[in-house]
């Protein structure tokens, strides 16, 4: 199966990020989190989990879309997906 | 398997290009700009926003995330009001009364409504307490005082609210009716709004499969027997539906209802697919305010047949059985026909020399449009945004009630740039889905179908007869003697009721006071004795032109009327009629003792037309009293009237 590169993940979590906080420039790394971004609330929270399964082409669990709290779970979720 | 060059590199390129020719979530009629980041990051800064840089976004094929954040910046705008002139649009108040969470679709709802030339107000209630708001009078739902109101339930909510008492599926079915009555009673009772009601998504898992119908308590056969009922219920009690079934069949269950996000956040309908939504529930809002669509402009090579008339002859182009491709075009002429009898008008507007365009239209044997279904052809080779214009002028059409179908990307790119009023689809490649594109895209979306609506492709074809008759003919009176017409009158009355409110809501540029009604407030005023609903047919030579004019007159005391309404349709312009209207409401006044009449002309930006009627027609012009009125008059009943004397008036 396919490895999927890391640094594509960020680089398409950046621009899914950007579209939904609204930020100009955004360096995405594993340990910004939902204290770390303002309006990163329920509502967005739903709206990045589409985003990202959209994107991706995979789908997230209802477990896991509770524990998606940092973008190095993102990261992960994504990676396990393609794994 | 050989995976050589399955790179990641190509898995990207391959699923971008999945996600851009993504036509299921999308609105894949409208065209895709490449640069809508930057255009979006570039609006979000502006300060104050310009609407006019919207207006490209707003009609453009946009993702959730693009539309929530075009949302956010319209937010803006609005929220500094009057900083901006809305030229052309018209504010409408929307409530949404949900059982589940809808927060995250209110962004594509008022996008897609601007699409359409409406301003929303949007009011949303409390989590869950639709019910509280409705079966309080005093509650801020009704405070709020919307022009619609659209039901949104899911399905447990449903369920929960009918099968109170029995399995017995024909007990839940009537408890669901009566739960349906009652709910758009006491809408109705509280406001003035039209209701909307959505079908209910079917998110009930079904227990046995094919044979689930004859499980009696199965709650997925319950949901499927009162979305099939829903439709005649609401009907019944003049509520408008959203039918959302056709695009959960069309796109896929699982694109519309994400059972995650549904126990996680109460969201019925995912947010994916928000764009479509949106698109769907301003459809109905617009198609009741009269601001569908109502000609179609057709190009002829390679959009009605395969090919170039003008390069490979009448015996080289693509159309009729036998040839897969000619079949596919012949399918999309078949739909054509069928629109233009729904009252669609059909013209075209072709690059070509007019005899090379027409002769298909004369002598291929399987050609299903002819030449008569057109009310105006145009083959010449000049740009095709002035020849559209051209169209717009002879049929007497604004050209925000046009869309225009060319396979051609230059043609239709030149178009949006010139007049982004006309409504132009993307059209896809293969012509196999023409058909479906226009159909999906709703451009010809209707709430109802009135028997006028179904001639109306005829009459503008009989109005093209009747403007060659009008060259043939030096002097104007002799044209309107020639034409043998004949002024229908009667008051309104159940038959023709939706017609004349239809009429009186549609019209925009002989509306004297730019008047707007729903079925309920008409109804009300019928049964007032101090008002009097006229409307007006008029028959000619040609054919029937159905009913044309309403006028609406309201007694202020025992000898003076008002005009409250006076509309009148576009396609008898330039004939008089408004002279020989106005002698019938003379007539009618005489008959009950009214020494005078006074009229008032508001003017909306698109009734200039009506500007100087009053005076035409022997008003003395008032001092002016109220600052909402442009214009009073005044007309005395005693002073001699002039008469039309070609017009042959009847009382019906």
């Amino acid at each position: 199966m396919m490895n999927i590169d890391e640094e594509i993940i960020l680089r398409k979590l950046s621009e899914i990020f950007k579209d939904i906080f609204l930020m100009d420039v955004i360096e995405l790394h594993g340990g910004i989190g939902q204290k770390d971004i303002p309006g990163w609330d329920s509502f967005n929270h739903i709206n990045l989990v589409m985003a990202v399964e959209v994107e991706f082409g995979i789908k997230i669990s209802i477990q896991k879309i509770q524990e998606l709290k940092t973008v190095e779970n993102f990261v992960q979720e994504i990676r396990a997906h393609f794994t | 398997m050989d995976l050589e060059g399955w790179t990641i590199k190509g898995f990207w390129q391959i699923r971008e290009n999945m996600l851009n020719k993504n036509s299921s979530t999308g609105l894949y009629w409208l065209p895709i700009y490449t640069d809508i980041e930057k255009k979006l990051d570039k609006i979000y800064k502006e300060d104050p926003v310009n609407l006019q840089n919207c207006s490209d976004l707003l009609n453009s094929q946009l993702n959730f995330l693009q539309l929530n954040r075009l949302g956010v910046i319209l937010d803006r705008c609005f929220r500094r009001g009057n900083e901006f002139s809305w030229n052309g649009l018209r504010e409408t108040k929307v409530a949404i009364l949900s059982s589940a969470t809808i927060e995250h679709l209110i962004p594509a709802i008022k996008i897609s409504l601007l699409r359409r030339g409406l301003i929303a107000e949007i009011y949303t209630h409390d989590f869950g307490q639709y019910l509280q708001e409705v079966n309080n009078r005093e509650s801020s739902l009704f405070k709020f005082d919307p022009n619609v109101v659209i039901i949104a339930l899911d399905s447990e909510n449903v369920i929960k609210n009918c099968r109170i008492s029995s399995a017995d599926p024909d007990q839940a079915l009537n408890e669901a009716k009566l739960f349906f009555n009652n709910l758009w009673g006491r809408i109705k009772d509280g406001c003035k709004g039209q209701i909307i009601q959505q079908s209910i998504i079917p998110t009930q898992i079904s227990l046995m499969g094919s044979a689930e119908s004859y499980l009696i308590d199965s709650s997925a056969a319950l949901i499927g027997n009162i979305n099939y009922n829903l439709k005649n219920w609401a009907s019944q009690s003049k509520v408008d539906m959203l039918s959302l079934d056709e695009h959960i069949q069309r796109v896929g269950f699982s694109t519309w209802h994400d059972r995650s996000l549904w126990h996680y956040s109460k969201q019925d309908i995912s947010p994916q697919i928000s764009p479509l939504y949106g698109d769907l529930v301003s459809r109905v809002i617009a198609a009741r305010a009269g601001l569908t669509k109502k000609c179609l402009v057709l190009d002829l090579d390679n959009t009605l047949w395969g090919g170039v008339i003008g390069d490979d002859g009448i015996g080289g182009i693509r159309i009729g059985n036998g040839d897969p491709v000619g079949e596919a075009f012949l399918a999309f002429q078949k739909f054509v026909l069928e629109l233009s009898k729904t009252g669609i008008i059909l013209a075209v507007c072709s690059k070509n020399d007019l005899n090379k365009a027409l002769e298909p239209f004369d002598s291929h044997p399987d050609m299903i449009l002819k030449q008569n279904n057109f009310a105006c052809f145009i083959a010449n080779w000049d740009d095709k945004a002035s020849n559209l214009r051209k169209i717009a002028a002879k049929l007497n059409i604004g050209l925000d009630s046009m869309v225009f179908v060319d396979d051609n990307p230059f043609e239709r790119d030149l178009v949006r740039k010139e007049l982004p009023m006309v409504f132009v689809p993307e059209l896809p490649n293969d012509p196999s889905y023409y058909a479906q594109c226009i159909s999906d895209s709703g451009c010809f979306e209707r709430v109802n179908l009135t028997e006028d609506d179904r001639l109306r492709a005829k009459q503008y074809i009989d109005n093209i007869a009747r403007s060659e008759l009008e060259t043939a003919y030096e002097n104007i009176v002799d044209y309107l003697v020639s034409l043998d017409m004949r002024l229908k009158w009667g008051y309104f009355s159940e038959e023709n009721l939706i017609r004349c409110t239809q009429l009186i809501n549609k019209t925009n540029q002989f509306n004297i006071t730019g008047s707007r009604y729903l079925d309920d407030e008409i109804q009300k005023l019928m049964a007032d004795s101090k008002y009097k609903c006229i409307h007006f047919r008029l028959v000619d030579k040609f054919g029937d032109n159905g009913i044309i004019s309403t006028v609406i007159i309201k007694e202020i005391n025992k000898e003076l009327i008002c005009i409250d309404t006076w509309v009148m349709s576009c396609r008898v312009f330039g004939r008089n009629v408004e002279h020989a209207i106005f002698q019938v409401l003379i007539e009618v006044c005489k008959k009950n003792c009214i020494k005078k009449i006074i009229g008032n002309y508001i003017e909306t930006g698109k009734n200039s037309y009506v500007a100087h009627l009053f005076e035409g027609l022997g008003f003395i012009n008032l001092p002016k009293q109220n600052p909402g009125i442009t214009s009073s008059w005044i007309y005395d009943l005693s002073q001699k009237n002039d008469t039309c004397d070609y017009f042959r008036i009847e009382a019906i």
